[in-house]
């Protein structure tokens, strides 16, 4: 393994990181939206929790804008290929994130209980349907798709053919049993992580109706991983032998195909294995610390499963990033994927230099909106009626 | 092979708009953070609540219109990908660079200071909440400078090289990408016109107060602020479309050409078209009001050089398109393998202009078969539209004088110590200026962007092979769906915007202000926002 190799695997643990960040804090306002019709009721009670994650949202869906903009500096190819080729479940996704931002800042700037009911129920649709897509997507990532390229110029065709792809059809094409097990998967991973950061700043009706989301959630995704990874055996899994010069040869992949092969890092590692198994610990402290009232500990469990699940999927499908199930040796890996050795070289310096001022300014605005224990709460809302959301 | 027209052109239209779309919101985020820092500037300084209250009031407007550059900032980044992914695939490796960064570096900055900005007033003691305020404003501007930064290499790429074996411009230094002299001076000239667009909206909206004689101390403070910031930005403005003009002139004399309609290169110093009526067609201006002599000046700041015209450029583009196709058949050779020292030699020599032998792909997929006849249609495609970047031109520098007026006007009444608040006159053309910087700033980009065509990487990538392989209808119906979202997202800001704005302070909800002090029967109408 050559200095690039490295390069492209830390860009490999660079987009994980980032996509993580995402799960684990726009995970809990993405699942505070998803909970807001059903755990709050009453005008008062639905501004408790859009309130909770209001001062912090658009902060945390940063992470998932920076996630696409590393797929895009650090795998420009992928970036390409998913995002023109599942064209209409990720314009799905941008269309329903689009009533976020006014959903927040607009809900509360009219009186009208229709007017706000419908920004609600926008909240609860574009928080729901990006997390279930995005996880259809991943959940497709395990059985490949149909795309090769033009061996010349290196264009991308999605499809069969090598001709404009039909992209309302191909939309279809991934509601495949796997991929939307995953976008359950995915929205109880949010729900889990909404419910237990609500756990932690809410007090009154709403409080009791998130604990009890939080419970449930947790068992169901223990049960629902274990349900995965067993499906996994099932399902034809990829492999590839290694190739140091893979980003000049990007078509010539030697790549095999057999049944239960996503599983085979987890043979040929057997450390890998542990990190699966730290998921479902996680989970089980998450129910174990709700019970016992511990929220800021249930949060924390809560945020290491997710830490941990997205791993999991991650080194399952090391290293592929997208799998093409007409044209195996043109899938694309993080060896034929990546960007130049500059390119590289630049984007993680900034990550390693800013990450820890993000992490200390973000802490910051945290201990200062929260620092003192305070609860959101139904009476700080009507007495601070005019300047929240 | 190649996506067809009709697929390239609805990908364009559907960028377009969406860019523009985005550019209604981005200005005025960009002016008035700076401008909510002022005024709390004041505050903190003084300690009057005066301060403080038009930081709250001018920042709910700030969050209505913040909220609205959000969802249409993401779909640009979304668009990439989506619409354009042979553009993402041969550049991203440099293009991406810049994108990513601004995520991690200055949105973040920018979005996790905004829920502080608004929630912790009474968390964060004066100055952290000022700090708050400053990192809001520094985040933004930070963001327009990374964005800048990534369509300055559309415009002028430097710090890369093309790499046959990966197909793509890779990386060659990330430092020259982002000093590139284009995207500093965008990038001021960018950030200047938002100051523009926060004063213009500030003083006109404080002039309406006025002249509904309300809130008269809150709006003549507002006022002061926006005007004395107002007249600064647009004199700066003005230095820097100048300067923006030179750079034109020396990376892109093709759209320096269509934006002075200058035909056939002229005598150094040329003479300049006022207004035009240019043709496309035969390469002439039907009608012109010229002023002799003084577009050298102009444009180039001096007497002798000489400012090629649109038919000596084409004449060289037709050279470039011929080594081009050189290059081309060179490289198709390398991708099947054919690695000769000759074929090697041939590529490196003519790869300069490989960009412009692409421009025939659009007649014959093979390039280097190319007829007379396409090669001569190819040197047509390379000379963008010449009126419409004319005229879009026109409008945007006439806005831009007439804004610098009304600063000007009420900067020097002040100075004379004369009152313009009681000058309806005056007060009503301030309150009538708000839409001029967008209209201003949307032909400004029209420019921008309509002029480099037939380009989304200037010389290097032409537009109709950038996009995806989508079908037609698919671009079709994602357009359709845009245009609804856009338009309903849209109708709804706007009526947020004006209802708050009417309302003015009174919607803080302190008790100081006219509607909380005069109950009528409006203010039942206001319920409990």
């Amino acid at each position: 393994m050559d200095l690039m190799n490295v390069l492209q695997l830390l860009g490999w643990a660079a987009v994980g990181l980032v996509m993580i960040l995402f799960a684990l804090t726009g995970g809990f306002d993405f699942g505070a939206g998803i909970l807001l019709p059903f755990v709050a009721k009453t005008d008062d009670e639905r501004r408790v929790v859009v309130n909770t994650v209001g001062p912090t949202w658009d902060g945390n869906q940063v992470w998932l804008i920076t996630a696409g903009g590393a797929i895009f500096a650090i795998w420009p190819r992928v970036y390409a290929a998913s995002f023109s080729g599942f064209y209409f479940a990720f314009l799905l996704v941008l269309w329903a994130l689009f009533l976020r931002p006014v959903a927040f800042e607009y809900r509360s700037k009219m009186p009208s209980q229709t007017w706000r009911s419908f920004w609600d129920w926008s909240l609860f649709i574009g928080s729901f349907l990006p997390a279930l897509l995005i996880g259809v997507a991943i959940g497709n990532l395990f059985l490949g798709f149909p795309f090769q390229y033009d061996p010349i110029t290196l264009r991308f065709f999605y499809g069969i053919h090598m001709s404009d792809t039909n992209a309302l059809l191909d939309l279809f094409g991934l509601l495949r049993p796997y991929g939307l097990f995953v976008g359950v998967f995915c929205v109880v991973m949010m729900i889990m992580q909404g419910a237990s950061y609500l756990a932690m700043r809410v007090s009154g009706l709403v409080h009791t109706r998130v604990i009890k989301a939080q419970k449930i959630s947790a068992k169901l995704l223990f049960i629902l991983f274990i349900i995965g990874g067993i499906w996994l055996f099932f399902i034809p899994g990829y492999q590839v032998i290694f190739n140091s010069n893979a980003l000049n040869q990007p078509l010539n992949n030697l790549v095999s195909l057999s049944q239960g092969g996503w599983l085979l890092n987890y043979k040929n590692h057997l450390w890998i294995s542990l990190i699966p198994l730290l998921g479902l610990i996680s989970l089980l402290f998450v129910n174990f610390f709700s019970q016992k009232n511990l929220f800021l500990k249930a949060f924390i469990a809560s945020s290491c499963a997710l830490f941990f699940i997205i791993s999991t999927m991650g080194f399952s499908l090391y290293p592929f990033i997208m799998p093409s199930m007409t044209h195996p040796e043109q899938s694309l890996i993080i060896y034929n994927a990546s960007s130049s050795e500059r390119s590289l070289i630049g984007i993680l310096v900034v990550a390693v230099v800013m990450l820890p001022i993000i992490f200390f300014y973000t802490g910051f605005v945290y201990k200062k909106l929260w620092g003192r224990g305070e609860k959101m709460s139904v009476e700080k809302i009507q007495s601070e009626s005019k300047t929240l959301y | 092979m190649l996506p067809s027209i009709a697929s390239v052109e609805l990908a364009r239209l559907q960028f377009g708009v969406a860019a523009s779309y985005h550019f209604l919101f981005v200005p005025l985020t960009l002016g008035m953070a700076w401008l909510l820092l002022a005024m709390e500037f004041c505050y903190v300084t003084t300690g009057k609540e005066i301060y403080k209250h038009m930081t709250q009031f001018w920042g709910k407007l700030f969050g209505i219109n913040f909220a609205m550059g959000v969802l249409t900032g993401l779909t640009l980044e979304f668009q990439f990908g989506t619409n354009w992914a042979y553009y993402s695939q041969y550049v991203g490796d440099i293009f991406g660079t810049p994108l990513a960064i601004e995520g991690l570096v200055a949105f973040m900055l920018e979005s996790t200071f905004l829920g502080i900005f608004f929630f912790g007033w009474k968390k964060l003691s004066k100055h952290q909440h000022l700090f708050a305020t400053f990192c809001l404003a520094f985040g933004s501007s930070l963001s327009a400078l990374l964005i800048l930064v990534a369509n300055g290499y559309m415009q002028h790429p430097v710090g890369s090289y093309f790499d046959f074996q990966t197909m793509r411009m890779e990386t060659g230094s990330l430092i020259t990408l982002f000093l590139n002299p284009i995207a500093q001076i965008a990038f001021v000239h960018t950030v200047i016109a938002g100051f523009t667009t926060g004063a213009v909206f500030i003083m006109g909206i404080s002039a309406y107060y006025l002249l509904k004689n309300r809130d008269l101390e809150f709006a003549k403070r507002s006022f002061a602020i926006a005007a004395g910031f107002g007249l600064v930005a647009s004199l700066i403005l003005i230095f820097m479309g100048d300067k923006n003009g030179l750079i034109v002139a020396e990376t892109q004399p093709m759209k320096l050409a269509a934006i002075e309609a200058e035909w056939t290169t002229q005598k150094a110093p040329a003479n300049f078209n006022l207004i035009a009526w240019p043709d496309q067609t035969t390469h002439s201006n039907l009608f012109s009001i010229q002023i002799p002599e003084v577009l050298g000046l102009v444009v180039t700041h001096s007497f002798h050089a000489v400012i090629p015209g649109i038919n000596q450029i084409e004449a060289e583009n037709t050279q470039r398109i011929q080594n081009g196709m050189d290059a081309y058949g060179a490289l198709v050779q390398l991708r099947e393998g054919n690695k000769s020292p000759e074929i090697l030699n041939l590529f490196n020599q003519k790869q300069a202009d490989l960009g412009y032998g692409l421009l025939v792909k659009r007649y014959t997929d093979n390039v280097t078969d190319a007829t007379a006849a396409q090669i001569h249609q190819a040197a047509e495609d390379s000379i963008p539209s010449v009126w419409s970047i004319f005229w879009t031109f026109r409008i945007m520098v006439g806005l831009g004088f007439l804004m610098a007026l009304v600063f000007i006007y009420a900067s020097f009444m002040s100075f004379r110590n004369k009152s313009i608040w009681t000058q309806k006159w005056f007060l009503t053309y301030a309150l009538y200026s708000i839409p001029l910087p967008w209209i201003a700033a949307l032909c400004g980009w029209f420019v921008t962007e309509h002029g480099r065509q037939p380009w989304t990487i200037y010389n290097i990538l032409p537009t109709d092979l950038s996009s995806s392989a989508i079908s037609a209808v698919d671009i079709g119906i994602s357009f359709f769906m845009f245009v609804a979202f856009y338009t309903a997202l849209f109708i709804v800001e706007i009526y947020l915007m004006f209802k708050y704005a009417r309302l003015g302070p009174s919607s803080l909800g302190t008790g100081n202000y006219y509607f909380e002090k005069n109950i009528d029967k409006k203010i039942k109408n206001l319920g409990d926002n």
